[in-house]
């Protein structure tokens, strides 16, 4: 591996990160707040730091290849972690560090498990940085990183792949650096779309963008203590509901709707299973709540359509305490965590597309076991999948079974209950933010010892990067020169 | 009139033994020195050796003073070659040419005047397929002739033995069922192929050649005892180019089990990509086991569509004794075409005489609205418009001496279908459907012939 190149473009993508911490520097002059010099400070020595680096490192002739681009994913992620505490530290918001890597960790993974009880009681600044993390997250800051920086063009496609959540990368645009833009305006088209809506519906500006930013990347931060709970306004609700659901959906499907081909969504079987399966769910826990939790038919819809949406795309945000719902609601929201968005989307967990491609594994093994002579190649949307992509797949599935396993494991034997064990591994690992039990709807992170918030930090991390980015840091292969 | 034909394989040749027939001068070119001397010992035509897109060649088969070129090489980079340069030759030259790119079709506009300019394009592998699923939607056809201005279909039909059409003659089956519009116009009995006439007696075996409207399938089937059941389950032997032209129809046509058997492993690869609810099977010979464990005894058509006529003659018995309800062969050996019938296969399918159809059917445009052959060529079928000029015309049929080996099978009068007796009498503007015993086709056309216009 090329160590100097590999450097050199960590230390741009941290300037990078670190320039963004800027954007809360109004807000904490507009709310007269005196976090300016703490922010002002951090970005300066981050910029500075990391520009210095890369200049000092930089190997115009070198290229990107398959470790480079690994290696820059992985470790971008971690040093963006550590840029993205210091805010909470220097401020004093969140003077432990381990609290302060768990919530940076928790937005730019887009999980929205927090260790802050009380959001409301914090200056502004630090909120607006808390819910752009989410917001920068959700594309990917290697995403944004090819679309900004034009040295990553040749390799930034090997990036792009160990960072998208998606089995395949469909280039949009002929160059690397288009297609990273292309993914960023559909985004930053969703976002301002969402904005305008709460605003007009009665959210203020400050609330309507860190909302926005936190339902378009799925991620979770409120800037209230109730999470949007506290507007009890069903139009807020709703709007909510559609932008997560949209945000759980492939981005390449929302890049050829803006493009006039608005057919794409219902050619594709992963979206139609996503939205099938939400509309079931929300019908099935309709009918549960209906009569026992809410008296009004409408209100039980909306509660159903707002907490399947939420759980599905990996989201987090709570409009009402789940956990009081029957335990055979809790447990599909549960298993809704594990499959997550769509292939492509800013949502967590394993992904429709992962699953479908399972299922229809297993159903040719099984035809298989009966026609043994039988060529049945596995087919998505009339394209074929790949048997390495297959196998890829499964691995990736074992995998994520695995490290959810013994991550429940370890959280059980640093003393926490099998139940809220459990929540927080799937709602860490799958990015999605509230849990069960002293992890659900209604609490958050902060009683955890410093080794379980390590340990669940490692896993929303991993979780965003899909396993392999982060993994294959452990390969001792990898860091040959 | 003088007709050029580049290729002489197995379709030029009989395109060319047709027209000779048909008192046409003809010249045939190949490349191959023993298919030349071959033609011209067989055949009362003008063999040339040489390459079919020369013009040295070209002129020396006379092409300035030739109304048509038709090109039925291998290679349709080579027909299209031909076309081109007999059209410099030669500006007024009607052209054919057989392609089997399936594409050109998707653009027709390659072929009109302004850039390859070429009459009439011939594809028989895709008219075989046609004919192929047109026979397939009719339970228990065996062949299916559709005509170009008509609702009129002859359908070949092998009723089971105990049918009750078998052991009664012509005239008793229509005294037996009046109200059945139909006429039996062809029977084929061992590999021969005969025109009834009102006293002669269907036996149980027979293939029977049924002339009737679409309509009326339904309840002919029903007096004829034919089990109908539907196409559900089909099984296709070969993945070439026809069998997944056939597997694609099919699916389209909402076949819900198809099975496709393909022995190459790549191709088979290939084909499952392309096709969608298809199982493609990799086996590389057809085993009594493997057909068993495949269900061919469930299996509604068994289509034996690989390149080997041999393989696909044995192939098609074999599922057939196996319990298959249909079985299909395909032959590409015009005189396999005949014997695959009498040998128990129920469907024979020839793409190459079904591309002779269709350029034999071109030629003689205007006159001839349609025309086929039905098995082994002994039996032509002929569409005609009747004219006011013709010798046909307003004198009723029992007057007119209509030649032996022949039968006029349908007229078809506006919307109307009549199934004529000796008392019908034929109108201009009429058309006629009229079977002919080869030999008869000649004094059948100068009954139509229009004077002072023929060609």
């Amino acid at each position: 591996m090329n160590l100097r190149l590999t450097i050199s473009t960590l230390g741009a993508l941290g300037a990078l990160v670190g320039l963004w911490i800027i954007t809360a520097v109004p807000w904490a002059f507009y709310y007269g707040e005196n976090t300016w010099k703490e922010l002002l400070i951090i970005t300066g020595s981050v910029v500075g730091g990391g520009g210095a680096v890369y200049f000092f490192f930089r190997d115009p002739r070198a290229t990107y290849g398959a470790r480079e681009a690994f290696a820059i994913v992985g470790l971008g992620w971690m040093l963006a972690t550590l840029i993205g505490a210091l805010p909470y530290m220097a401020t004093g918001v969140l003077p432990s560090f381990p609290d302060a890597l768990f919530e940076s960790a928790s937005g730019f993974t887009t999980t929205g498990a927090s260790v802050i009880p009380e959001p409301a009681s914090l200056p502004k600044s630090i909120l607006f940085w808390r819910s752009m993390t989410h917001w920068l997250g959700g594309m990917g800051i290697v995403v944004l990183s090819v679309a900004v920086l034009p040295f990553l063009g040749v390799g930034g496609m090997g990036m792009l792949k160990a960072e998208v959540p998606s089995p395949v990368v469909d280039k949009l645009q002929p160059r690397v650096t288009q297609t990273a833009r292309s993914l960023w305006k559909v985004y930053i088209v969703l976002t301002v779309a969402e904005v305008i809506l709460l605003y007009v519906f009665g959210m203020n500006f400050f609330d309507s963008l860190c909302h926005s930013f936190g339902t378009v990347a799925t991620g979770g931060f409120s800037t209230q203590n109730a999470s949007i709970q506290h507007y009890s306004n069903l139009y807020i609700e709703w709007i909510i509901t559609i932008f997560m659901f949209a945000a759980g959906v492939n981005f390449t499907l929302h890049f050829q709707a803006l493009q006039g081909r608005p057919g794409r969504y219902f050619s594709s079987l992963e979206f139609r299973v996503y939205l099938a399966i939400l509309m079931i769910v929300t019908a099935f826990i309709t009918f549960r709540i209906y009569g026992t939790h809410f008296q009004d038919i409408g209100q039980a819809f909306s509660q159903a359509a707002f907490q399947t949406s939420s759980i599905m795309t990996t989201t987090g945000y709570v409009t009402s305490d789940w956990e009081q719902w029957p335990l055979d609601c809790q447990w599909i929201l549960l298993c809704l965590m594990f499959m997550g968005g769509c292939a492509g989307s800013t949502g967590g967990g394993m992904k429709c597309l992962r699953l479908i491609v399972a299922g229809k594994h297993i159903f040719r093994e099984l035809t298989l076991l009966i026609h043994p002579r039988a060529v049945i190649p596995l087919k998505v949307d009339q394209r074929v999948i790949p048997n390495s992509t297959v196998n890829s797949i499964i691995a990736f599935l074992s995998l994520f079974i695995g490290v959810w396993a013994i991550s429940t494991l370890l959280l059980v034997i640093l003393q926490v209950d099998l139940v809220t064990a459990i929540g927080a591994t799937t709602a860490t690992l799958a990015n999605v933010g509230p849990g069960l039990l002293h992890v659900g709807a209604m609490d958050n992170y902060e009683w955890f010892s410093v080794p379980c918030k390590l340990l669940l930090t490692f896993n929303m991390l991993v979780g965003r990067l899909e396993l392999y980015a982060v993994f294959i840091l452990f390969i001792p292969d990898m860091w040959r020169q | 009139m003088r007709i050029v034909i580049i290729g002489a394989g197995e379709m030029g040749y009989h395109l060319a033994r047709r027209l000779s027939f048909e008192n046409k001068d003809v010249v045939l070119i190949d490349r191959r020195e023993e298919r030349v001397a071959w033609v011209q010992d067989n055949l009362d035509v003008t063999a040339l050796y040489g390459s079919g897109s020369s013009p040295d060649v070209l002129e020396e088969a006379g092409i300035t003073s030739a109304s048509m070129l038709i090109a039925v090489t291998d290679s349709d980079e080579a027909n299209l070659v031909a076309c081109y340069v007999a059209g410099v030759l030669n500006p007024t030259i009607r052209k054919v040419a057989r392609l089997r790119e399936e594409n050109y079709s998707t653009m027709p506009e390659i072929l009109d005047a302004k850039h390859l300019d070429i009459d009439l394009v011939i594809n028989p592998d895709s008219e075989a397929v046609k004919k192929l699923i047109n026979v397939l939607q009719i339970p228990a056809a065996t062949d299916v002739v559709d005509f170009a201005a008509s609702h009129m279909k002859l359908f070949g039909i092998r009723p089971p033995a105990n049918s009750p059409l078998f052991g009664r003659s012509i005239m008793e089956i229509r005294s037996a069922y009046p109200n059945l519009k139909m006429l039996i116009p062809a029977v084929v009995r061992e590999s021969d192929i005969f025109i009834p006439r009102g006293a002669d007696e269907l036996i149980p075996g027979d293939t029977i050649y049924i002339m009737a409207a679409m309509d009326s399938v339904k309840h002919l089937l029903e007096v004829a005892e034919v089990r109908s059941k539907p196409l559900k389950r089909v099984m296709i032997y070969g993945g070439g180019g026809i069998g997944v032209q056939v597997a694609h129809t099919l699916e389209k046509n909402g076949v819900n089990q198809i099975r496709l058997i393909e022995s190459d492993p790549e191709r088979c690869e290939r084909i499952a990509t392309e096709l969608n609810h298809t199982m493609v099977l990799k086996a590389d010979a057809l085993d009594e086991d493997f057909l068993r464990s495949e269900g061919i005894a469930d299996t509604d058509a068994f289509l034996a569509l690989t390149n080997g006529d041999e393989q696909n003659a044995l192939t098609a018995i074999l599922a057939k004794r196996m319990g298959a309800y249909r079985v299909a062969a395909l032959t590409n050996k015009v005189e396999y075409h005949r014997l695959v019938s009498a040998i128990g296969v129920d469907i024979a399918i020839n793409p190459r005489l079904v591309g002779v159809s269709r350029i034999l059917q071109y030629i003689r445009k205007g006159k001839v609205l349609s025309l086929t052959m039905l098995p082994g060529e002994g039996v032509e079928i002929l569409e005609y418009e009747a004219m006011e000029t013709s010798d046909i015309v307003q004198r009723s049929l029992a007057k007119t001496r209509f030649p032996t080996g022949s039968i006029i099978g349908a007229v078809e009068r506006g919307d109307e279908f009549i199934i004529p007796d000796g008392r019908t009498e034929i109108i201009p503007g009429d058309r006629v459907i009229v079977f002919a015993r080869k030999e008869a086709v000649a004094k059948v056309e100068k009954l139509f012939l229009v004077k002072l216009e023929y060609f």
